[in-house]
């Protein structure tokens, strides 16, 4: 659990109830700083304080994405995982290395795509704990 | 080279065809075998009847290839034509130009051949070349010597294959006939001469050596020498004779003249050319006549003689001409010298001719009527020479040459032979004349010769005739040119034994004796034949006219005939026996006593002795003489007896004689009619001939004409000019019932399918008219149709034959006609249907040719490519969409490649309408077969643009709403997942869940119901308030608000968690419980903001819960988080007051997207 603690992350779902329930998923996967956000707007509110990673829904309303706001993060630094609600198609081929996690987003996938993008970053701060511990949480 | 060579031009040849009755077949043969580029000019001499047109040129322009020409005045002679005489006009040839003229002799003595021959020979010299076929008479004759004589070539039809043998035979018996020859081998020697002349003539010319051994050969076989003859002419001679015997080279010919021996006979005669005439230069002969004959006669006794030389005679008219002159001036002249003419010549062939004397009528013309009356003698076949004046003539073999030459002569004659020798020969030949002539005697020559400049001994007498007399001054010995051959060689001659130069040389003294101490005597042959007179015997000899014998009989004087004839019958026939008669009276005047005697030897001969009275006689048997005393008077009455007999003899000779001349007249006129009735025979036969060539046309015509009549399919019937049928096809036999014998009836007669009383008028009317008429006709049953066509037949004198008329039917045609018209009204039709569909479609269509160019288009195609309908046509495809280019070429030339349609492609891209959008059609391609092959390609075009626009949309909306639905799911997965965490009643989280998933539907269907557009706020909040709790308990109120599909739901929600908050904890789980629910748009500085104040008012005090629900947290998160809005929660005891406060701009911010696109 203190895998994730620590990491300061950014949760961005324009549906509220779906974002509630993102929300308790990511605690109790054991995020304690997720900062959870319906809109860019809201986003940029946040202000410019790093995120260790970002799950970020590609559709934001009406011909609105994250795209943008996702080049930025990576440039930033941070690991990104994408959601969507639509066909995984639709993802530009700059980022297809990122893992895409279908919504309803459930605990299973998001921890695969989790590993996927922060095997690297979990294990440097865990000092020693396995990624394999952090897989199957 | 030599003079010879001259232009070709001047050598091309001119043909002379001479041909009369029975010459139509023969020339006409001729001129078939003869083609244009022969290069000959050929002129056609015909006796034509002056009054019939002559159908010759028509005739003759079907046989050759040849342009045949009828003569015109003044027209020239051009190489590759043939040239008619017209009739009635005499044709010349004067510098290659024909000249017409009036006949100058009446119609039987027109020789109309021998005129054009003769300016023919003048014109052209030896480019010329006679021909005779076949006709009577002997019209042509005297036309082909001048022809020889100029040196060109004369060619006579084989008599046998001649119609009629006359002319052919005349000619040839004149001697200047160089081939007789069939038609077939004429064309051919024409052919090789004509090559000849101009290709092998120059080769002999420079062939020295052969020419030396043609002489050479020529002197061998025939003993005379032509080294000194004139080379041109032997050498035409000699092409001659090598045409004639096809030999082509020298080699050959030398060959032929060695091993015949003919071959040089006839080389020979051919370089003498025997061609002479009566009288030839008549004023020549004038001369003669006056002037030298007088001189050489006159003055002259009995015992003188007057000699005359013709070396050269030929075949002796000159010599006889001559002889005719001096006979007549002996007749004028007292004295009677004794005349001898010498004709001479090589040619033993010609003497032979000149001997006999026969000429043909030609002579008549010739020579002058009186002389012509008194020495010549009419034969059939023209003229013979009177004893007369052939007594006077003497014809001997004798070559001027070489042979020792007659001397004492008072007239040499010798015409047109020195201009065949080359120099040194006639400087022989002058000498010769020099040595023969006696001087002051005169030498006749022809007109191109002269001794001048040849040799001085001769002086003018009349230089404008050629005769000339020797001087006095002595004669130079002769040195006569040996042969080294065959000098003494002759022609193979006749027995005439009668020429007394064969002489046998005998003893000198024995002669010598005989001459001058015997008495005269007289030596015959047995069998009476006089062979020789002694000295002194003569002047009892006297030749008498009448045919000569030299029998004793004829020759003795008249005045010792009685003796003679005495001693004959007296004679004894023992050998050795001597009788004797006595003669006593004058002999020419001299008084004489004689005895003569008679001694028969043992080989037969005789010999009389005429002894004067007073001679001594030896050994004579007296026996007769003694017996003469008695019967001397019986004799001199027998005498008596006799003269008075031969009075009456006399008397009744010149009564005969005297008949006889009238009979020779009657028989000139009869002769003269007689070639009348030939001539006008000759010209009927060529009309005859023409006509039977016509006739024979004809028959082929009329042939051609029954063939066409046989085998035509149309229907034909031949009326006459009385409208009567005179012939009719087979064909119209459908038409009309006509039998055979129908032929003659008129047509009004005939039963027909027709209307035939309509018929007759109209023919009658083509028959007045002369016009041709067509017109419609149809049978009584209305079943046939048919076209009448009638013309007029009439003949080359335009007057009326008949009609022909033709009867065509036309029924079927009629009627395909009018299906045709159907057809075409219906391709009409459906072309204006097509024109139509092509103009209404919506459809865009177009139509293109094999070369990919339009051939229609209608308006929604040019609609689509935005160019006028008209620019379309001719253009090719890729002209007029230069976009689309290959995409829609391709296909067309595919479907004319395959023949097959290619449907449904769809083809993306722009036209010149829509130059910067692409646009999308489907596209139909099909071909137009037309007998089996592509015509045409036609092309249907759809615009599916808009469709595939829409259909797009269409996709983006599934996309959005499966992603709707999926948000929906994902929410209500969301709401149960909370649920899950509820505390409490299971029953009641269940409840509540229901409610809140029911909720959410409501506020969805609203949505839906607005077109997810947006909903106004009242029509949000009323189903879960008013419509629940009615009005007197609940009270809404505030502007209508517009919000959109966002705000809705999150308003929805969060208005849903408060009344079911109230419903479970506040007002309105109370039962007088109130709620007020007000909104508003207000601007408070911060921008304008929507602010719903929700206030429940509860007559219970209630208690605020204890802890945060998840109602709260729902209706702070929607507010919160999806309209960035602001809740606030006042929990009072009266009743729970909510107040949310959104930004304006969240509420009605419309998703644009979405909105007014779905449905």
């Amino acid at each position: 659990m203190e895998n994730y603690s620590d990491l300061r992350v950014l949760y961005l779902e324009d549906e509220t109830l779906v974002a509630l329930d993102g929300e308790l998923t990511l605690g109790q996967i054991g995020f304690k700083d997720i900062v959870s956000a319906a809109s860019l707007k809201q986003v940029k509110r946040a202000g410019d304080e790093h995120f260790d990673l970002a799950i970020l829904d590609i559709h934001l309303g009406s011909n609105v994405t994250s795209f943008e706001l996702a080049r930025d993060l990576i440039a930033d630094g941070t690991a990104v995982v994408f959601l969507t609600g639509y066909n995984a198609k639709e993802l530009p081929g700059e980022f297809h290395a990122y893992p895409v996690v279908q919504k309803p987003m459930n605990r299973e996938d998001l921890e695969a795509a989790l590993a996927q993008v922060l095997g690297d970053n979990t294990s440097a701060p865990s000092g020693g704990t396995s990624d394999a511990t952090a897989a199957v949480r | 080279m030599n003079n010879s060579e001259m232009n070709q031009d001047s050598r091309e040849l001119v043909v002379g065809v001479g041909a009369s009755a029975g010459g139509f077949e023969a020339f006409r043969d001729l001129f078939a075998r003869l083609s244009a580029n022969e290069k000959l000019a050929i002129i056609l001499v015909q006796h034509l009847d002056p009054d019939h047109r002559s159908l010759l040129q028509e005739l003759l322009t079907k046989r050759t290839s040849t342009p045949v020409h009828t003569a015109e005045e003044g027209m020239r002679v051009e190489s590759g034509n043939i040239y008619l005489i017209p009739p009635g006009a005499s044709l010349t040839i004067k510098d290659r130009e024909l000249h017409l003229a009036d006949f100058d002799s009446p119609r039987g003595q027109r020789r109309p051949i021998d005129t054009f021959f003769r300016s023919l020979a003048e014109d052209q010299g030896e480019d010329c070349v006679g021909i005779i076929l076949s006709g009577t008479g002997s019209d042509g004759s005297d036309g082909i010597k001048a022809i020889k004589e100029a040196g060109g070539l004369v060619l006579a039809q084989n008599p046998t294959e001649a119609s009629y043998d006359g002319m052919p035979k005349s000619a040839i018996a004149s001697g200047a006939v160089d081939l007789t020859l069939t038609i077939a081998e004429m064309a051919d020697v024409l052919r090789d001469y004509r090559q000849r002349r101009t290709g092998i003539g120059p080769t002999i010319d420079n062939n020295y050596e052969f020419v030396s051994r043609v002489f050479k050969h020529v002197r061998y076989h025939t003993g005379h020498d032509f080294s000194d003859y004139k080379q041109s002419t032997l050498l035409r001679r000699l092409a001659v004779r090598m045409s004639a015997l096809g030999t082509v080279s020298p080699s050959q010919y030398l060959e032929k003249l060695i091993q015949d021996r003919q071959e040089a006979v006839k080389l020979q005669r051919d370089v003498l050319i025997n061609v002479t005439g009566f009288f030839r230069d008549p004023d020549a002969f004038e001369t003669l006549k006056t002037h030298v004959i007088p001189s050489i006669v006159r003055g002259k006794g009995k015992s003188d003689e007057v000699r005359v030389w013709v070396p050269g005679c030929s075949t002796g008219e000159e010599a006889y001409s001559i002889g005719m002159l001096i006979a007549a001036e002996l007749e004028r002249s007292d004295g009677k010298p004794l005349v001898t003419i010498f004709g001479t010549d090589i040619d033993d062939e010609a003497l032979q001719v000149a001997r006999a004397g026969q000429y043909g009528n030609i002579a008549a013309e010739k020579i002058p009527e009186d002389l012509l009356q008194r020495y010549m003698q009419p034969t059939q076949a023209g003229f013979e020479v009177g004893k007369k004046l052939r007594s006077l003539v003497r014809f001997s073999e004798h070559s001027l040459i070489k042979d020792p030459p007659f001397s004492k002569l008072d007239l040499i004659s010798c015409r047109n032979l020195l201009i065949y020798f080359e120099k040194p020969l006639q400087e022989h030949a002058f000498k010769v004349f020099h040595y023969s002539l006696k001087p002051g005697r005169y030498l006749f020559l022809g007109t191109s010769e002269t001794p001048q400049s040849v040799h001085p001994g001769f002086s003018d007498f009349s230089t404008a005739h050629h005769i000339y007399e020797r001087d006095g001054r002595p004669s130079e010995p002769l040195s006569l040119p040996l042969s080294p051959i065959g000098l003494n060689r002759r022609l193979d001659t006749h027995g005439d034994q009668s020429s007394g130069y064969s002489r046998q040389s005998s003893d000198a003294v024995r002669d010598a004796i005989l001459e001058r101490h015997s008495p005269p005597f007289i030596a015959t042959a047995p069998g009476g034949t006089v062979t020789r007179l002694s000295p002194g015997a003569e002047k009892f000899c006297k030749l008498r006219s009448g045919d000569m014998q030299v029998t004793l009989s004829n020759l003795i004087h008249p005045s010792l005939e009685s003796t003679i004839r005495r001693l004959n019958n007296q004679a004894t026939e023992r050998d050795g026996e001597v009788s004797s008669a006595s003669f006593t009276g004058e002999i020419d005047g001299e008084a004489l006593d004689l005895e003569v005697t008679s001694e028969r030897l043992s080989t037969g001969e005789r010999f009389f002795v005429f002894h004067q009275k007073g001679d001594e006689i030896p050994s004579v048997d007296r026996t007769l003489a003694a017996s003469s005393g008695d019967e001397s008077e019986y004799v001199r009455e027998l005498e008596q007896e006799l003269d008075d007999a031969r009075q009456t003899v006399r008397t009744t000779i010149e009564e005969l004689e005297t008949s006889n001349e009238e009979l020779k007249s009657s028989n000139e006129e009869m002769m003269s009619m007689n070639e009348e009735l030939q001539s006008s025979n000759e010209e009927l036969s060529t009309i005859n001939e023409e006509l039977q060539a016509k006739i024979s046309e004809l028959n082929e015509l009329n042939a051609d004409l029954n063939g066409f009549v046989a085998s035509t399919s149309l229907a034909t019937v031949f009326l006459d000019d009385k409208l009567a049928v005179k012939r009719y096809t087979e064909e119209s036999l459908k038409y009309f019932r006509f039998v055979e014998a129908d032929i003659g009836r008129p047509l009004d007669d005939i039963a027909s399918i027709f209307p035939v009383g309509a018929l007759a008028p109209l023919c009658k009317s083509v028959l007045d008219t002369g016009e041709m008429i067509e017109t419609d006709l149809k049978s009584f049953d209305e079943e046939f149709e048919f076209i009448l066509r009638a013309a007029a037949s009439r003949d080359s004198d335009d007057s009326d034959l008949g009609v022909i008329f033709t009867l065509i039917d036309v029924t079927e045609m009629r009627r395909n006609a009018r299906e045709l018209d159907v057809a075409k009204l219906e391709a009409q039709q459906r072309l204006a249907e097509v024109n139509e569909l092509y103009r209404v479609s919506p459809v865009a269509m177009a139509l293109f040719g094999p070369d990919l160019t339009y051939i229609r288009a209608n308006k929604g195609l040019a609609e689509i490519n935005g160019i006028p309908i008209e620019d379309h046509f001719g253009k090719r495809i890729d002209e007029i969409v230069p976009e689309l280019g290959q995409t829609v070429i391709e296909p067309v030339r595919k479907v004319f490649e395959t023949g097959k349609a290619i449907l449904n492609q769809e083809v993306v891209g722009r036209t010149p309408a829509n130059p910067d959008r692409d646009l999308t059609w489907i596209v139909d391609w099909y071909p137009l077969h037309v007998a089996g092959d592509v015509a045409a390609v036609g092309v249907n075009v759809r615009d599916v643009t808009a469709y595939k626009e829409v259909q797009e949309e269409l996709r983006r909306v599934m996309l959005e709403l499966q992603h709707r639905v999926k948000n929906m799911l994902a929410n209500v997965a969301a709401l149960v997942n909370r649920a899950r965490l509820e505390e409490g009643d299971a029953e009641q989280v269940l409840h509540t869940l229901f409610n809140r998933i029911t909720a959410l539907g409501k506020t969805h269907q609203l949505l839906t119901q607005e077109n997810w557009h947006s909903a106004t706020f009242r029509e949000l909040i009323e189903p879960e308030l008013t419509r629940v709790y009615g009005d007197d308990i609940v009270s809404l109120r505030g502007p209508s608000i517009r919000c959109n599909s966002k705000a809705t739901l999150a308003l929805g929600m969060a208005v849903h968690e408060l009344a079911t908050n109230a419903a479970k904890y506040g007002c309105l789980a109370q039962p007088d419980g109130k709620l007020d629910v007000s909104w508003s748009r207000t601007d408070e500085g911060d921008g304008e903001v929507f602010r719903m104040n929700w206030q429940e008012t509860c007559p219970e005090q209630i208690e605020p819960p204890t802890r945060e629900g998840f109602g709260s947290t729902l209706i702070k998160s929607t507010i919160e988080r999806t309209l960035d809005g602001n809740v606030e929660l006042f929990w009072e005891p009266s009743g729970l007051r909510c107040v949310i406060t959104v930004p304006s701009e969240s509420i009605t911010e419309f998703d644009e997207d979405i909105s007014g696109k779905l449905f």
